[in-house]
């Protein structure tokens, strides 16, 4: 007679136990999917309601990856981008909204760092590129001519959707910050199909995290360390990290040769160290690790101490880290002690 | 049949019995292009022709007589795939051919191919082929590392995307397999458990297709156990996607009317696929054209068309004459060997005495580079080394992208063959070797496009291809196209 009590309580808590525990059983699987699209590889890790359904709404991230790629690739003729750089100089022309958007947060990195964030260094770095793949370097004449092309501020917003170049031969790149711009379109998009736990990376070198994965208080990225004797690491959640290091000449005794241009000196410039950069999004953390890179550990913590919720790390390759909190915490091993 | 009436008649019947045994031969003879065996481990199958495929692989086992008799009805030819120790035993159960798979390390391939070639001699009908199992799935690598406890996530300067490709793999077996092309298999890589559920996307099976196609190497598809059922059951899904599938299948099955060489800028001289295998990675992942030589193989012939060596293991003396003769001819010798100089005292006949670099009439040896310590500086100074400017194929803008060229001697025209491992759609820019002024461009997808517009500029080719997903072929002919 024990039993004819005992036996239904216990199926009903056990019940009661299998539907608690079922959805979060369904959210602890991990779905992850892989895109190449601007020029990089973008990955995203997610856990959502159901499997099925998180793969369905990385896919549709990816597809707003992509169509971002059209409206902003310098390397596709047919892309948004390109149509203004051939068509814009004295001469104001509609845009995509997400182009417009773009040029318009280019223009505010621009104006905080005094013109180390310049997206119209594009024929410089064209020109810097080709002479890397020859292995030469342009002539002072080739890069005098070039530099009258650059300038942040011959770039003219027309509200609402319209731009204009004050310059013959101006070109925009949007490399240093599109890629952080469709990272936080594809947040956008997965938020919108009920995802709540996701890391999304564009080529390891922008991250957004949201929310953390089940069972922790964030998403642990490993910062580059040029040295590898500091191991800095950030725990990102609702927020991103990029980081940006100049790529170098292989043969030892060589100029560094890079892709990224100091436009104050319209050569690539001269660095060793890698810089991460935490954010809110991922506009701002890919913008600014290119911006501090440029201006380098001085500046770059003047530049940091005026933006909120905003970290960064220089590291060298003989070990050396400088970094500035205005919020998120960067921990390494070896301390460099953050600076508050 | 009707009793033969006179000498023309006899003389009819003959060539019709002649033309009745070559198109029989014509049938069955191993194509010069790579093949697409698919392994099956279902009890259903569907037919040879719905699937668009003649060879069928079945991994022996207990009670796979009843299945490869069943495919056999379904009009496949059956392979089994055996351990070398297996192999004998299969031997006598009506398969059209046992493929021997060694572990993936060198000495299983030399068991594997010990036991092939016993096998071959003794029973000529039956076709036994070496598998190397070490092959991976064709794709571009992900960045992100699933560990126990989460995903490990480094963050770096943009990364070039990098490619998992079987080049290296493929261009050793051809060096080293006598009689068959390189036969290869992976094991597919699928990360979270909706893929492992799900398998492979149709394009993850057709670039494999295509990677093998474009090799001109034999692979073993394995297709995953859930399109196995679909298509068997008939399931509308898993048709639509191996449609997707058949269009590369039935692409890389056409054969060239031309018989086709391989060409090379490079030729890398190993018995020791552990000691090249970094730096024939990376040739192949920078598009620098390269061939697999063993020492014993090296002879002024082989070397012929290359502008460098790159020296792995130690030449014999008949070959270290040959290189030395490549050298005087302008060629260049690049030691790497990771046993040190001491090797190389043959080539060292001619030595200057500044460092390591040895000028040899023309040419020039240089010694002990290091490729281990900087693979990218070792990569570099391979394509410096050749003069970018002069490079059999240059592909620009599309890091995703490897070519390879054929050329066929009769015809002066060559193959090249185009694979985007990123499995979206690119336009890529071209220049190749050579004076083409007529140039056809096909895809699996779309055909053949109209005619391509070269610039041909002191004996270089240049052209821009669109629509590149998956899979291409460019052919490149001398001759001026004929008025229409």
């Amino acid at each position: 007679m024990r039993w004819s009590k005992v036996f239904p309580a216990s199926v009903a808590l056990l019940v009661m136990v299998v539907v608690q525990a079922w959805p979060s059983v369904h959210a602890d699987q991990m779905v992850y999917r892989k895109k190449y699209a601007m020029g990089t590889e973008f990955e995203i890790v997610a856990y959502g309601p159901t499997p099925e359904r998180t793969a369905r709404a990385i896919e549709q991230a990816f597809k707003e990856v992509i169509r971002l790629d059209r409206v902003m690739s310098n390397y596709i003729p047919s892309s948004d981008l390109s149509r203004l750089n051939r068509t814009a100089h004295y001469r104001a022309e509609s845009v995509p909204a997400d182009l417009y958007k773009v040029i318009q947060q280019s223009l505010v990195y621009s104006r905080l760092s005094a013109g180390e964030f310049d997206i119209t260094v594009g024929p410089l770095a064209r020109i810097w590129k080709a002479e890397i793949r020859n292995g030469t370097v342009p002539t002072e004449a080739e890069e005098q001519k070039l530099r009258r092309c650059v300038g942040w501020r011959k770039i003219v917003l027309r509200p609402p959707d319209r731009v204009e170049f004050r310059s013959p031969c101006m070109a925009i790149d949007l490399g240093a910050i599109g890629k952080g711009y469709a990272v936080d379109r594809a947040a956008a998009v997965l938020r919108s199909d009920g995802i709540q736990s996701a890391l999304i990376s564009a080529g390891a070198s922008t991250f957004y995290a949201m929310g953390s994965p089940p069972g922790h208080s964030g998403w642990i990225v490993h910062l580059r360390d040029p040295s590898g004797k500091l191991g800095p690491e950030v725990r990102l959640r609702g927020n991103s990290v990029s980081t940006s290091e100049q790529t170098h000449d292989p043969k030892p005794g060589k100029a560094p040769f890079g892709d990224i241009i100091d436009p104050a000196k319209g050569v690539p410039v001269k660095t060793s160290y890698s810089v991460s950069v935490v954010a809110p999004t991922a506009t701002a953390s890919d913008a600014l690790s290119t911006t501090l890179l440029l201006t380098g550990p001085a500046r770059g913590k003047m530049l940091v101490r005026k933006l909120p919720h905003v970290a960064a790390i220089w590291v060298s390759r003989q070990g050396k880290a400088e970094m500035f909190s205005n919020g998120p915490r960067i921990s390494v091993k070896h301390a460099a002690g953050p600076e508050h | 049949m009707p009793p033969v009436q006179n000498i023309k008649e006899i003389a009819d019947m003959r060539t019709l019995r002649a033309l009745i045994v070559c198109s029989l031969l014509l049938l069955v003879a191993t194509p010069v292009w790579g093949r697409v065996f698919v392994e099956w481990t279902e009890p259903a199958i569907p037919s040879a022709a719905s699937l668009g495929v003649k060879d069928l692989v079945i991994p022996w086992g207990p009670g796979k007589i009843h299945l490869m008799n069943v495919a056999k009805k379904r009009g496949y030819r059956v392979y089994a795939l055996v351990k070398p120790q297996d192999a004998g035993a299969t031997v006598r159960n009506g398969f059209a051919g046992i493929i021997v798979e060694g572990d993936s390390s060198e000495p299983g391939q030399g068991v594997a191919q010990k036991v092939v070639k016993r096998l071959r001699s003794s029973y000529p009908g039956i076709s036994f082929l070496v598998l190397d199992s070490g092959g991976k799935q064709p794709q571009i690598r992900g960045n992100l590392v699933e560990k126990k406890h989460g995903v490990l996530v480094v963050s770096s300067p943009t990364r070039v995307p990098w490619i998992d490709s079987n080049v290296a793999l493929a261009r050793y077996e051809r060096a080293f397999q006598s009689g068959q092309p390189p036969l290869f298999s992976f094991s597919w890589e699928l990360t979270d458990p909706l893929e492992k559920k799900e398998g492979p996307r149709a394009e993850d099976y057709a670039l494999a297709v295509a990677e093998a196609g474009a090799m001109h190497a034999d692979v073993i598809l394995p297709v995953y156990s859930n399109l196995q059922k679909g298509l068997a059951a008939g399931d509308k899904t898993a048709w639509r996607e191996w449609d997707r599938v058949k269009r590369y299948l039935s692409f890389y099955s056409k054969a060239s009317s031309s018989k086709l060489q391989s060409v090379a800028d490079v030729a890398v001289v190993t018995d020791h696929y552990e000691d090249a295998y970094e730096a024939m990675n990376l040739l192949a992942r920078r598009n620098l054209t390269f061939r697999v030589l063993a020492p014993a193989d090296v002879t002024a012939q082989r070397l012929s068309g290359s502008r460098l060596a790159i020296l792995f293991s130690p030449p014999d003396a008949r070959a270290a004459q040959a290189l030395q003769a490549f050298s005087s001819a302008g060629g260049t010798v690049l030691v790497a060997d990771p046993h040190g100089p001491s090797h190389w005292e043959p080539l060292h006949a001619v030595k200057a005495s500044n460092g390591t670099s040895y000028k040899i009439a023309r040419g020039e040896t240089i010694d002990s580079i290091q490729v281990v310590g900087n693979p990218a500086a070792f990569a570099e100074k391979v394509r410096n080394l050749l003069h970018r400017q002069g490079l059999l194929i240059y592909i620009w803008n599309a890091v995703t992208t490897l070519g390879f060229a054929y050329h066929a001697p009769q015809t002066g025209s060559m193959v090249l063959n185009l694979v985007n491992y990123a499995e979206e759609p690119l336009q890529v820019q071209v220049r190749v070797k050579g004076s083409f002024p007529n140039i056809r461009y096909e895809t699996p997808e779309h055909g053949f496009y109209p005619p391509l517009k070269p610039e041909i500029d002191h004996g270089f080719t240049q052209f821009v291809v669109s629509g590149l997903k998956i899979g291409a072929r460019v052919d490149l002919s001398p001759q001026a196209k004929q008025p229409e």
